[in-house]
Order: C-alpha cells, then structure tokens, then sequence
C-alpha cells in the first residue's frame, strides 16, 4: 500500500480548483450514482438487519426477564455501531467497487489522458464530484439505513413477539442521546465515507490499465475498505466511550 | 528561422529498465505536417505523449510554444494543451457520452458559451468531418471510422495550433483513409496549424508530410524532407521504408537458438 503517495493524491483531490458552475451539476448527477442507486440496497439491507437484531436481542434478553429493554438494545445498537458500519460496508461494496471500475476503464481506455490534453484535469472534472458526492450521500444512507433497522426491528419486537409498544419506544428515547449517539453515529459514517471514497478513487485511478489491473483494483477497493472502516470503527468507539 | 512550435532536446526517456529514447532531438517546425515513422514498438505513441507532456523526460525539455512543457505548474500546462490536439490511436472517445456531447466537451467545460452557438460550433466541426447527423449517437454505435473523425472533431474545437495524431491510419480501410489524408492536409492549410504525424504508414504518411523522422532503436537514425529520408544510404531506413523482410533491423526477437529451446537432437 502507497500510503504516502495516496495521501498527496488525496490533498490534491481536496485542493483542486474547479469552475463552481460545473461543480454542483457533476455533484447532482454523482450523487445520484452513488446516493440514490444505493438506496434499495441499504433499505432492505436496515429492514433485515433491523429484524434480526430484534429476533436475536428479544432471545437473549428473555433469559434475563428483561424484554422490555429490546428497544433500547436495538436502538442503541443500531445508531452506534450497525448503522455507520454496514452501511459504509455495503457502500464500499456497491458504489466504491462502482467508481473504482468506472475512473479505472477510462484511465484504461485513455479518457483521462484524453481530457488532460483537451485542458481539462480528470482531478476536478472526473475524480473530486465523484470523491465528495460520496462523502455527502455516505452520511445520509446511514441515517435512512438507522430509521429503516429501528421500523424493521419494532415489527419484530412489537407485532410479532410482543414487547409493549410503550416500553419499547419510551425505553428507545430515554437511552438515545442526540449528541452522544446520533452525531457521533454520523461523525463514525463521515469518517468511514472518506476512507472508502478514497481508496475507492485512488485504485481506480492508478490501476494498471489491464483487465486484470481492473480486476485487482476492485477487489483491493472493498478489501481495503471494509479493514480501514472496521479498523477505524474501532479507534472511533475508543474515543468516543473516552477509553482512550 | 522561426523557433520550432515543439521540440525536444537532448530527450532521453527510460521506462521499466529499457532506453527507449537516448538523446534524441525533434524539431517541429512552424505551419508543416512533421512525421515521425519507425518499426511497431519504437515508441512513437511515447513521443507524442512526452510533446503533450503525459509522461515526463528521464533527462532533457520537451518545449512546447516556447515553454518547457514539464517544469510549468499543473494550470499553465492546461493552457498550453488547450492550444494543442492529440487524435489517440483509439480515438479515446468519452464512452458515456454522445458524439454531441464529445465534440461539446471543451467548450462546456471551458467557456460559457449559449447552448445554440455550441450547437452550431458542433454542428460546423461535425460537418468539417462528414459526420453532422450524428450528433445523437452514442460511442458505442459508432465504427472505428466513425470514432477516430469525432474525436478528430473534438480535437479541433479550440482550434488548436498544434496537433499531434497517433496513428491516424491504422485500421482504417481505404476509403477512410483517403478521407483522413484529405483532411489532416487541409485542416492543416485552412487553420494555419503544424502537425505531428505518428504512422508506419509510408505511402500515406509520405504523401502529406512536409518534413520526416526515421526513428529506431530509440534513435533518429534518418530526418529529412520525404525525399531526402527515402532516398537515405542507410539500409536500415531503406530496410523500413521498403518494407523489406530482411535486412540489419531484426524480425526476431532476441532469444537462444532454437536447437536449445527446445531441445533437438
């Protein structure tokens, strides 16, 4: 891993001076490709995932009498950790493999070497919307993937098995703390939508320009991804329960 | 004498452990189509790279207008490309977008220009290479043909001074290329432009080039007017320029005697 030489190409992504009229529609138009065509997977990915920390939890803490406790489990469960985490995993997955073939096939195919002699840097036009949309929509999949998992969940615990509505979303509001958990929920998914667009837009746009260039690319994109997420998962938990 | 619009000088450039260029010297001169000929592999899609500034020297300057084309900062490069043109051997066509917004390209991104006069700009480039009507298909409807004059469409939107083609006539069939030939020869007259012309084409290249270089070995071994260059007493340029099969240049790649490689009795 060139450590150093993805740092440089980094800050020159983050520096990069781009025509602000042709920024935002580049933006709207990543955002969609990398937002909006995530949505379906981390919908039904929360629902699931929602629905089966409920089932699990519900199991669990009926050996404890303590059922009544599920929404707070959940909740606590899902805005802390499974949100920002799964999330970032299965955006790492989808859309970070997604643009690392796509700059990848045009640096392959000569499209960027093409656009640097047409006077326009491939840093600004093609890798920066692609590299910031995704640190927008990142975030906000994470809070849908929360709201979706917690419904999901309150099917499970509340319908099916029967934990009393008012005990599992009053116990769900007075475990929740808005700063402590939700923000640094968001702050975790923020810091994991860095890592992955990234890594995502360097091995794209340095891979060998060879099918099997590509190939290694995309895999090193969602390996390399999901260790960065889980290892700063960690250091993230660390200090935020002032551990550390 | 009129400074050359590029040059290299003294250039050398390594690549992996090979010298694929040892202290050449280019000079391409104001308002002339220059060739560059030589043997598949020579490195002559390299050259034109180096000219464009993609890739730097190992040692020596590539100038480009004037300007040492590597030690500018990354904006000033920009402009001196916006002044350039380089036809990619494969064309290098935007694959997401149509042949419209191709051609549009430098002028959307670049300028603020009214969508109608971009349309009527487009609409004059396409027509300067036979392909206005064409404006709405994609690049992957489009032939090899087709693709190499919309990105020489493209190319030619800012009007460049400079243009470098890669290869303009490979793969092409016959009638294509008498269609590049025709164009690459007036386009050159009607915009005043020089050009770079990158080919082992003889016949074609030959016919249009005002000045050449016979570049082998990672060495110019031959330069001069089409005449001059095919009238030259080195046999390794006449083994080239003839297209005869044997001769000092080697068709085979180095390797061991073949009683060995395979072990023959």
């Amino acid at each position: 891993m060139r450590v150093g030489h993805a740092s440089l190409f980094l800050w020159s992504v983050i520096t990069s001076r781009m025509p602000i009229r042709r920024f935002f529609p580049l933006l709207a138009e990543q955002l969609y490709r990398t937002g909006v065509l995530s949505l379906l997977i981390t919908v039904l990915s929360g629902f699931f995932i929602g629905m089966v920390v409920s089932l699990q939890g519900f199991h669990t803490l009926q050996k404890f009498s303590a059922e009544q406790a599920l929404g707070k489990l959940l909740a606590l469960s899902v805005v802390r950790e499974l949100g920002p985490v799964i999330t970032a995993l299965l955006f790492s997955g989808r859309a970070g493999s997604a643009l690392t073939a796509e700059i990848g096939l045009m640096s392959t195919t000569d499209q960027l070497s093409a656009m640097r002699m047409l006077g326009v840097h491939p840093l600004w036009r093609v890798v920066a919307p692609r590299f910031w949309a995704g640190v927008i929509a990142l975030p906000l999949l994470t809070i849908i993937f929360d709201v979706v998992a917690i419904y999901g969940g309150s099917l499970v615990g509340v319908d099916w098995l029967g934990v009393d509505t008012g005990a599992f979303w009053s116990g769900m509001k007075s475990v929740v703390h808005f700063g402590d958990d939700v923000v640094n929920g968001i702050i975790k998914s923020l810091v994991f939508a860095f890592l992955t667009l990234w890594i995502a837009v360097y091995q794209g746009y340095f891979c060998e320009p060879n099918a099997k260039g590509m190939s290694i690319a995309t895999t090193k994109t969602v390996v390399y991804s999901a260790l960065a997420i889980l290892c700063f998962d960690f250091i993230l938990t660390a200090l935020i329960m002032g551990g550390w | 004498m009129d400074q050359p619009i590029a040059a290299i000088n003294h250039g050398t450039y390594r690549v992996s452990g090979r010298t694929l260029f040892d202290d050449i010297n280019v000079s391409i001169p104001r308002g002339k189509i220059t060739a560059i000929v030589g043997p598949s592999g020579v490195g002559k899609t390299t050259l034109l790279r180096l000219l464009g500034g993609l890739i730097p020297l190992t040692s020596g300057e590539v100038t480009v207008f004037g300007e040492d084309i590597n030690a500018c900062k990354s904006a000033k490069r920009d402009q001196l490309r916006r002044r350039m043109g380089l036809l990619f051997q494969q064309g290098a066509l935007f694959s997401d977008m149509t042949v419209f917004d191709n051609v549009a390209f430098q002028l959307k991104e670049l300028t603020r220009l009214p969508d109608r006069m971009v349309r009527d700009l487009v609409a004059l480039k396409l027509e300067s290479v036979g392909l206005r009507g064409a404006e709405h298909l994609m690049v992957s409807e489009l032939s090899g043909g087709m693709a190499r004059r919309v990105a020489l469409a493209r190319t030619l939107m800012l009007d460049p001074s400079l243009m470098l083609y890669d290869e303009p006539f490979t793969g092409q069939d016959p009638i294509n290329k008498a269609i590049l030939l025709k164009l690459i020869k007036s386009l050159n007259v009607a915009l005043n432009m020089s050009s770079v012309l990158v080919s082992h084409d003889i016949q074609e290249t030959m016919a249009i080039a005002d000045y050449v270089y016979v570049l082998v070995g990672g060495k110019i071994v031959a330069q001069g007017t089409p005449e001059q260059v095919l009238n030259d007493s080195n046999p390794v340029v006449q083994q080239f320029l003839h297209g005869k099969a044997d001769g000092p240049a080697a068709f085979k790649y180095p390797a061991q005697p073949m009683e060995e490689e395979v072990m023959l009795d």
